[in-house]
């Protein structure tokens, strides 16, 4: 009878033993998830960081490629917009090692325009030129597959040197990944 | 040690973990998140705008020409100050509030203010001898 006592006490005293570490090993793998939740949340904010710096640096290095800035002032010389786009065409392999992955485009802002066309060698040819168009596609590589896409922009004076006119614009920079 | 002693050694331990486990979810749900770039980055776009606006033709005539004119007389800024106006309307963020001066010799020949807490950025030049300033705060 006593001996039955103790078995049954043994049996409780065991399924409780059980029982806690059943809640220690969940709260501990809660824990587990939750750190290892907010560290790959943190780690991908360190990446988000990092390739928005990357491409801040990027966006004042496009600025200043001789191929697009004026000579003397801190400006985009728009007469060497369309050679620009022919000579990335020419010598995509250069450019695409250079440039990368991204689309920049510049889009003239002040004054206003009320439609905004993309500049063409026609329309630049044409006596309504710079009024006739407003926009510029520079390059555009796109990789096989885009996981996202990261926009970034800058107010740039654009000078048309057959006016002698500086206008302001927008040079944005769409980076695919 | 006894029965009920060990079990609250056990519940202790539970709580302990759990308190834990609540600290280290408030660690990471309370971290701020970093300004840093972003205010260097709105200084870098500012000072950008700044130095392109010096140079922008308004109406046929250059940004630092009516500079001089406006440091002359004060009737004659109303153009640039109109012009200036629409200019940040088209190259700002919508609902962006700011402040713009245009300073000449110390004194503040050009104001418009819609704002006074922000990050500042200035851009020096001169014109016709003059040495001139202006100034661009964007608040958030």
């Amino acid at each position: 009878m006593t001996a039955q006592r103790f078995t049954k006490q043994g049996q409780v005293q065991l399924s409780e033993t059980f029982l806690v570490l059943f809640i220690i090993i969940i709260l501990l793998f809660l824990g587990l998830f939750l750190y290892s939740k907010f560290f790959f949340q943190s780690i991908e904010g360190r990446a988000n960081t990092l390739s928005e710096q990357d491409s801040t640096v990027f966006l004042s290095k496009v600025t200043g490629l001789a191929e697009l800035r004026c000579s003397d002032k801190p400006c985009l010389d728009t007469a060497k917009f369309l050679p620009f786009q022919a000579l990335v065409q020419q010598q995509r392999i250069i450019y695409t090692s250079l440039l990368g992955t991204q689309k920049i485009s510049v889009e003239e802002l002040y004054p206003q325009h009320t439609s905004s066309t993309s500049c063409t060698p026609s329309l630049y040819l044409q006596p309504a030129y710079p009024g006739s168009c407003s926009k510029w596609i520079l390059y555009e590589q796109k990789p096989s597959t885009v996981r996202s896409t990261q926009v970034l922009s800058t107010v740039v004076s654009l000078y048309y040197p057959e006016q002698d006119l500086y206008t302001l614009g927008r040079l944005t920079l769409e980076v695919y990944r | 040690m006894k029965r009920g002693q060990m079990e609250m050694v056990g519940l202790l331990v539970i709580v302990i973990l759990l308190l834990v486990l609540g600290v280290i979810f408030l660690k990471f749900l309370v971290a701020p998140a970093s300004t840093t770039l972003a205010d260097s980055r709105s200084s870098l776009e500012s000072t950008r705008l700044l130095q392109a606006l010096v140079l922008t033709t308004i109406q046929g005539k250059s940004f630092q020409e009516y500079a001089v004119a406006c440091s002359g007389d004060s009737t004659a800024c109303t153009v640039l100050r109109q012009e200036i106006g629409t200019i940040f309307t088209l190259l700002l963020k919508k609902g962006q509030k700011y402040s713009f001066y245009l300073i000449y010799n110390d004194q503040n020949i050009l104001r418009l203010e819609q704002c006074t807490l922000g990050v500042v950025s200035s851009y020096p030049f001169t014109a016709i001898g003059g040495f001139y300033e202006v100034q661009l705060r964007l608040c958030s």
